[in-house]
């Protein structure tokens, strides 16, 4: 049985003094099996080392060299749900995710902004959920606020999106995933709309998972846009004014043509605990995971901690 | 509980010097950390005075209690004007509040007051005192805030997802609402000694006429003060709010369209209400947050959420896009300054960053 115990330790190392980081670090002390030759790693490590940490963590074999990912392989032929600590049966079915932290990432890394590494963050997270079972996972990579950052980066930005939509067709089709954007597409450079359309087109048929970008996207603009639509259809006669409720605005919001429209868990990396404007009719009871780890450094191991956070927690909807 | 996820309440308040930056990019203001190390060491001897004293009063469940941070607290449920040591503790919870206020002070904080039957349920006692119990604390919370200088304070008293409960919790939750909002309009209550403006914000209709009418004399009573604002969410849900905006942006809009239309004036309609083919995209986000319940109060900057759980449960959620979200594992009775102080240095901390991230971008 894995055990993820709270270490005060924790707190105490890397605070030098009295005034503790109020925000807990990140699950640093990963899936660690009892009589495993881990269990004693005590040690806090940097967030950058993260995933070296991590790989040291899960396996022997694989080096753990910086940027590949390392996934769980279930020892003895045991079911991966119960090596992991995770129920089956609950387990959520529509993921949301912000994978925050790519340029202050790439400064810590002295490396150039390369927003190929936020695409990939999100297709290893695609894997995830596919491998653990959950449905639907929405992704969001552009919103209405970001449209104040720097034509260049915005412009690279949609220039690697494209390439990435390009290149993982065929992995997307070899997978079974269906791939949506929701967002205010006519804002977005011709090329990139024309790469979307296709790929919507091509993917439409598969149903492993739904795998949701939100571009150019934000919660207000996507009630809005439902209102205007609901009032067109009202001024046109088609509906009273009465009939407006909840469910005919969920039938107006880009997420209508999800399987599970409304998200079960939100995850953001990068520190910061906030929405920032993404999914907000759709999130009444979406539990949040935030966590410091930076996008790139997101692995499967913080992802089965989500899972687990979110299998604790007792959703209760108001009752 | 499991609470790594999440802040954590467990750590002292102050004693001295850096937050590192190993897991935050944030550290936090050089010159708040001299003075808070300043000010707790010469407020050590109040709080040794207090701490037995309120130990007894304020039993912490699970939680290592910051010891500086009790001394400071008031005697929940209590006046606390008549003894020695409670004025010594007002004076020092006076000082740590100038010393915050070093920082930027949050505008708006939000609090779902989670976790009353949970109390009640660890200590035996019945649901109805864990709410009154709640009740305690809010109140020192809200003093907590205006004495801090606080606008606007919104709280979640009631969802209209909670109409799902037993009839007879409901029932006795109703009781406790309206008695409470009586006692609001006493000449010692909180409201008038800090001014408040109080708002009831949510379907009125679907409460009971007793308690529809008691919030609706208060709003009355409390029109005239404009020190600081409380909203008080009940009955309400965010959907619920968001449908009711566009109801009324709607109307709002179609007797424009007809007043325009009777006096012929509709030659020019289709430039006047704005982009979009055929003039049909009229209604913009200005009309929403027109007929919003909320827009007594600028979005919140701090949303705080007690018992450890991380969701918003279908509070503020138009208004929270922003907003930071903060989780306290502790209930909503064992709430006390302690949470209060971290949630606005972490708004502070998150603050400075902020800053800085606008001037990259």
């Amino acid at each position: 049985m894995l055990s993820l115990g709270v270490d005060s330790s924790l707190f105490c190392r890397g605070n030098i003094g009295g005034i503790l980081s109020p925000r807990l670090p990140s699950p640093k002390k990963l899936i660690i099996s009892r009589g495993s030759p881990y269990q004693n790693l005590g040690a806090v490590l940097p967030t950058q080392n993260a995933s070296s940490a991590i790989s040291r963590c899960i396996s022997t074999e694989g080096q753990g060299v910086y940027g590949s990912p390392t996934m769980i392989w279930p020892e003895n032929g045991e079911d991966p749900f119960v090596q992991a600590g995770l129920r089956q049966e609950s387990m959520p079915k529509h993921v949301a995710a912000i994978l925050d932290g790519n340029r202050r990432w790439a400064e810590a890394h002295g490396k150039d902004l390369d927003y190929s590494l936020f695409c990939q963050g999100y297709m290893s997270l695609a894997h995830l959920c596919i491998k653990w079972g959950v449905s639907t996972l929405s992704c969001f990579m552009f919103s209405t606020e970001n449209w104040k950052r720097s034509k260049e980066a915005n412009d690279l930005l949609f220039g690697q999106f494209q390439k990435y939509l390009e290149q993982s067709l065929e992995v997307f089709m070899s997978k079974g995933i269906k791939v949506t954007i929701i967002g205010e597409k006519t804002r977005l450079p011709k090329d990139l709309q024309e790469v979307i359309k296709k790929v919507e087109e091509e993917t439409k048929i598969n149903s492993t998972l739904e795998l949701n970008f939100a571009v150019s996207y934000g919660g207000k603009w996507d009630i809005v846009q439902a209102i205007r639509s609901i009032s067109r259809k009202a001024k046109a006669g088609e509906i009273g004014l009465q009939d407006v409720d909840g469910t005919l605005m969920d039938q107006q919001l880009s997420t209508n043509g999800l399987g599970v429209p409304d998200p079960d868990m939100m995850i953001r990396t990068g520190g910061d605990q906030r929405v920032s404007n993404f999914l907000m009719w759709q999130m009444p009871h979406t539990e949040f995971y935030f966590t410091d780890v930076y996008g790139p450094d997101f692995r499967e191991p913080h992802f089965i901690d989500a899972l687990r956070r979110f299998q604790q927690s007792d959703r209760r909807f108001g009752e | 509980m499991d609470e790594h996820h999440w802040i954590n309440s467990t750590e002292p308040f102050a004693t001295a010097a850096a937050a590192t930056t190993t897991t935050t990019t944030k550290p936090l203001l050089p010159f708040s950390r001299l003075l808070i190390s300043g000010g707790a060491a010469v407020l050590v001897a109040s709080e040794t005075c207090r701490r037995g004293r309120l130990l007894l009063l304020c039993p912490s469940a699970s939680t290592a209690s910051p010891a500086f941070c009790e001394a400071f607290e008031m005697e929940k449920g209590k006046d606390s004007r008549n003894t020695f040591i409670s004025t010594l503790g007002n004076f020092a919870r006076k000082c740590l509040f100038g010393i915050l206020s070093v920082g930027p002070i949050p505008d708006h904080i939000a609090f779902i007051m989670d976790g009353n039957r949970r109390y009640a349920k660890r200590r035996d006692l019945e649901k109805e005192a864990g709410h009154k119990l709640g009740f305690a604390a809010l109140m020192s919370i809200l003093r907590y805030c205006y004495e801090l200088n606080v606008k606007y304070v919104t709280i979640y008293a009631f969802s209209i997802d909670n109409f799902k409960r037993c009839p007879e919790e409901v029932k006795s939750l109703m009781e406790l609402i309206r008695e409470k909002i009586e006692g609001l309009i006493r000449e010692e209550s909180i409201v008038n000694q800090y001014g408040i403006r109080v708002h009831f914000i949510g379907d009125l209709e679907l409460l009971d006429e007793p308690v529809r009418l008691s919030a609706e004399r208060v709003m009355a009573a409390t029109a005239g003060n404009t020190r600081s604002v409380l909203s008080v969410c009940i009955a309400y849900t965010s959907t619920n709010e968001i449908v009711n905006a566009v109801h009324l942006a709607c109307e709002e809009k179609w007797d424009e369209f007809r007043i325009l239309d009777s006096c012929g004036g509709a030659y020019g309609l289709t430039r006047y209400v704005g982009n979009g083919e055929n003039g049909e995209n009229f209604i913009g986000l200005e009309d929403i947050e027109r007929h919003m319940y909320m827009k007594v109060a600028p979005a919140p900057d701090i949303v705080i959420r007690t018992s450890g759980e991380t969701r918003l449960s279908n509070f503020l959620l138009w208004q929270s896009g922003h907003s930071l979200l903060y989780s306290p594992s502790a209930l909503w009775p064992e709430i006390g300054l302690r949470h209060l102080v971290c949630a606005i240095l972490n708004f502070q901390r998150d603050r400075s960053y902020m800053e800085k991230k606008k001037k990259i971008l």
